[in-house]
């Protein structure tokens, strides 16, 4: 039974990468990205890292994607006209996707991963306790670089209302 | 499982007698009689209503974007319900045993602004674009301070399980309530009532889909079966706050009689069957509160909704977040 739902979350993600790159419409790319997110916070779930999966659906599916989509509502040039996007330099990316692929390939193929059984931790007091002792210095930081960010925009913003 | 199919059939007994009691308390406050022609006292109209729904023709026109026109009902539909999937329904049928359920209740309920912008973006009508518009600024605003204010409640728990968070209060009737163990937590009790108002689209904070100026925003351009669904999940999505509101501030499943000397009151109204009234009874007192504010209050501005947002209720749940964390460290014990 896990093994089908495995296979179904499987095939919808890639139905979903499928359509990011076949299809011209920018926002049904974006929605397609939304549904390639959440069959990979499915196949998380399946693997026991259940916390991974909800932070996946929190932030991705649920802040990036919609960002992204408020983002092509904003840009939308005139009215009644999609937006589509134009294929250009299809060679070249080809070469350089293969390449990334490739090199993926190389490095799974030759690392070795040590498996962890997660399914019997509590995982989010885990990952909250290594935030705070073995991580502080990378947590800490990223927190500020998210506060500069906070206060750019709202700098950025406020200029931009008294032009 | 057992409890996502009860809450599935639950839900939808829910909405039949909750468009009819909103209607009614409608009535009340604004001094009306309300439905009053189906049925005595009109109380079958919501069913005379849905029949006629369903019977409607599914009106597409020709120029939205088919397939995300199609799917966006259903989106916000599965988001709200597969919040469902982690509450508790009483001691003994606990929802889905995940890591983090409450975390996850969050997280997936945030995605029906997808359905939502979906909807409003595929009906290429402007209405229906602003409204999708407004409701993801206002959904993605309000969510830091129910985030936060459900924070407070997991520090003072010191759990993100519902069901472990409803046995904590259990005991003596009301006085093991969190919102009465934990004064601090009446705060961010209104901060969340506040946020789920927002989050469910309701008056006052209804301007995703203000009729007089947005004739309906987002779902303008849906009729009949697909209009209902749009319709269900509002009224999904304030049972879901309201079940949730209920366990995390007011006890849950837990009775709140307490025990008076050796009247053993709370032994004798719990049990499985009288948790789970105990736990719908109050949700329904919430989701009843919630139709009182829609009908006396008006609507905001956008930008009041924004300040109120921003400059209120965000920093006054940091502020409790920071409050709850002394009270769990040194007040407590």
């Amino acid at each position: 039974m896990i093994q089908f739902i495995q296979i179904v979350f499987f095939l919808l993600t890639l139905i979903g990468v499928g359509v990011i790159v076949s299809t011209k419409n920018v926002i049904h790319s974006v929605y397609a990205l939304a549904l390639v997110l959440v069959s990979l916070a499915g196949i998380y779930v399946l693997l026991n890292a259940e916390l991974l999966a909800i932070v996946q659906i929190l932030l991705y599916a649920g802040g990036v994607v919609i960002l992204l989509v408020f983002g092509v509502m904003m840009t939308r040039r005139g009215s009644g006209e999609t937006l589509i996007s134009e294929s250009k330099n299809s060679i070249l990316a080809l070469i350089i996707s293969l390449a990334i692929f490739l090199l993926l390939v190389y490095l799974f193929s030759n690392a070795e991963v040590e498996a962890v059984n997660i399914s019997s931790i509590d995982q989010v007091k885990e990952i909250g306790v290594s935030f705070l002792t073995d991580h502080i210095v990378a947590f800490e930081l990223i927190a500020f670089v998210l506060l500069v960010a906070l206060v750019g925009a709202a700098y950025l913003a406020k200029m931009s209302s008294n032009e | 499982m057992l409890t996502l199919a009860f809450y599935l059939l639950f839900l939808l007994a829910f909405v039949v007698v909750a468009v009819y009691a909103e209607r009614k308390t409608a009535a009340f406050i604004q001094n009306r009689l309300g439905p009053m022609e189906v049925g005595p006292k009109g109380i079958l109209q919501t069913i005379a209503d849905l029949l006629k729904m369903i019977q409607k023709e599914d009106i597409r026109a020709n120029a939205v974007d088919k397939l995300p026109f199609l799917l966006a009902p259903i989106i916000v539909f599965l988001a709200v319900f597969a919040g469902f999937s982690v509450l508790p329904l009483n001691s003994e049928v606990a929802g889905s045993d995940v890591t983090g359920g409450l975390f996850l209740l969050l997280a997936i309920i945030s995605l029906d602004v997808l359905g939502i912008l979906m909807a409003g973006w595929a009906s290429n009508n402007k209405y229906s674009l602003f409204g999708s518009m407004r409701s993801v600024a206002q959904i993605v605003s309000y969510e830091i301070p129910m985030g936060l204010s459900v924070l407070c409640v997991v520090i003072v728990t010191g759990t993100l399980d519902l069901q472990k968070t409803s046995f904590l209060q259990s005991g003596n009737g009301l006085i093991n309530w969190n919102i009465i163990q934990h004064p601090v937590l009446i705060i961010p009790f209104f901060i969340f009532f506040i946020a789920g108002l927002a989050e469910s689209n309701r008056t006052p904070f209804d301007l995703p889909e203000s009729e007089s100026e947005l004739i309906g925003g987002y779902h303008t351009e849906y009729s009949g079966f697909r209009w209902g669904i749009f319709m269900l999940s509002e009224y999904g999505m304030m049972l879901l706050l309201s079940i949730v509101g209920t366990i995390l501030f007011f006890g849950g499943w837990n009775s709140p009689l307490p025990n008076i000397g050796s009247f053993n009151l709370y032994e004798m109204t719990s049990g499985a069957i009288w948790g789970t009234f105990w736990l719908l009874f109050k949700s329904i007192i919430l989701v009843f509160i919630q139709m009182w504010v829609r009908w006396t209050l008006p609507r905001l501005r956008v930008d009041q909704l924004m300040s109120l947002s921003w400059k209120y209720l965000t920093p006054l749940s940091i502020l409790m977040l920071f409050i709850c964390g002394i009270w769990k460290l040194w007040l407590i014990n």
